[in-house]
């Protein structure tokens, strides 16, 4: 960091070259569009790249911070949308007639909108926690709630997946009756 | 013979321990290593003796795989460009070292803006030049006549009847063809 904020762009490419994946998997986890996602990420890298100067080390490490710019500007986005207009959240992701032999393209899609059909603060909690291994406290601190009602939130997301997902995840039951 | 109060409470046991299972999957997911540290033995032990319990860390399982799915995007390399080009350009922070990449590309901008600007100089140029050429060589009165001499081979061959150039063999006996 000290490198970036005497100006050294050089080293601000290498941090774009280590983080930007990781940024963006939140955004777009958070977003389910890759457009909006690229937009946040280039706002937050570049947002670190404008405070470089100011950076106090001791305060926060670079990923939490980027994690947390990057999960404040995803909400004022979906804030955006809401005001926007109305999402249209589909009861069930899985069409009945493709409840069988789903294909990879069709996972991806059927998980990406049960994700995007959960409250904020839940896919917030399980993209944290789930997919970006971050830990229980951690994860309460990002979100500013206590580990338990990051715990409850956690449960009541995973139980709404397992409850939409339900054709998908029985084909990968192992089969008991052997 | 089994005691009816041992059956009852070992069933009450059971269906508290399923219960905290199913809990303790639906926060931390399918993989033990996560699970708390208190809790994962006698979950595991649970697992073991119990179906019930095997079918619930299954399913857990089988979710987990479909969560799997999820999209995250992987940053292409054009989008880390665009970001390090923008922080270059932000001047937030005097960018002191700048990227080769970025050094490239301005190059490259600044080339293609300056081509843009000469060609249509240079296209002036060669044009006056050539309209000077024909004028000093009368290269343009000899291009008019040239262009007189095919007009009258035109003439010529409209007034020409395709019989002139029929085999002359039987007289040119023009009966003889129908």
């Amino acid at each position: 960091m000290s490198r970036i904020a005497a100006g050294d762009a050089r080293a601000f490419e290498e941090l774009v070259e280590t983080r930007t994946d990781r940024v963006l998997a939140v955004a777009r986890r958070m977003l389910g569009n890759d457009a909006e996602a690229e937009d946040v990420a280039q706002e937050a890298l570049l947002r670190l790249w404008r405070q470089a100067e100011k950076w106090d080390g001791g305060r926060a490490q670079i990923s939490t911070w980027l994690y947390r710019v990057a999960v404040n500007l995803c909400i004022d986005r979906l804030r955006g949308r809401r005001e926007d207009s109305t999402p249209d959240v589909p009861d069930s992701p899985i069409p009945a007639g493709q409840q069988h032999t789903l294909e990879e393209d069709d996972l991806r899609k059927f998980m990406d909108d049960a994700l995007q059909s959960l409250p904020e603060r839940q896919r917030l909690a399980l993209v944290l926690f789930h997919f970006e291994d971050l830990s229980m406290a951690a994860v309460a601190e990002m979100m500013e709630i206590s580990v338990d009602a990051v715990e409850s939130l956690l449960a009541r997301g995973r139980r709404t997946l397992k409850q939409q997902l339900q054709p998908a995840w029985q084909e990968f039951l192992p089969d008991r009756n052997d | 013979m089994i005691d009816r109060q041992e059956i009852m409470a070992k069933g009450t046991n059971n269906a508290k321990g399923l219960k905290r299972l199913d809990t303790v999957l639906a926060v931390y997911g399918s993989n033990p290593a996560e699970w708390p540290d208190g809790e994962r033995a006698g979950l595991e032990d649970m697992i073991g003796a119990d179906p019930s319990a095997a079918r619930l860390l299954d399913e857990a399982v089988a979710l987990d795989r479909v969560m799997e799915h999820a999209p995250a995007g992987k940053a292409s390399e054009a989008l880390k460009r665009r970001i390090v080009a923008a922080a270059v350009d932000d001047g937030g922070i005097d960018a002191r070292v700048i990227p080769i990449s970025v050094a490239r590309s301005r190059r490259g901008r600044g080339l293609a803006r300056d081509r843009t600007a000469v060609w249509p100089a240079a296209a002036l140029a060669a044009s006056f030049a050539f309209g000077l050429y024909l004028g000093l060589s009368g290269l343009g009165v000899n291009t008019v006549d040239q262009a007189l001499e095919f007009a009258s081979l035109d003439v010529i061959s409209q007034e020409t009847d395709d019989l002139d150039l029929l085999p002359t063999g039987n007289g040119g006996d023009q009966d003889s063809l129908l």
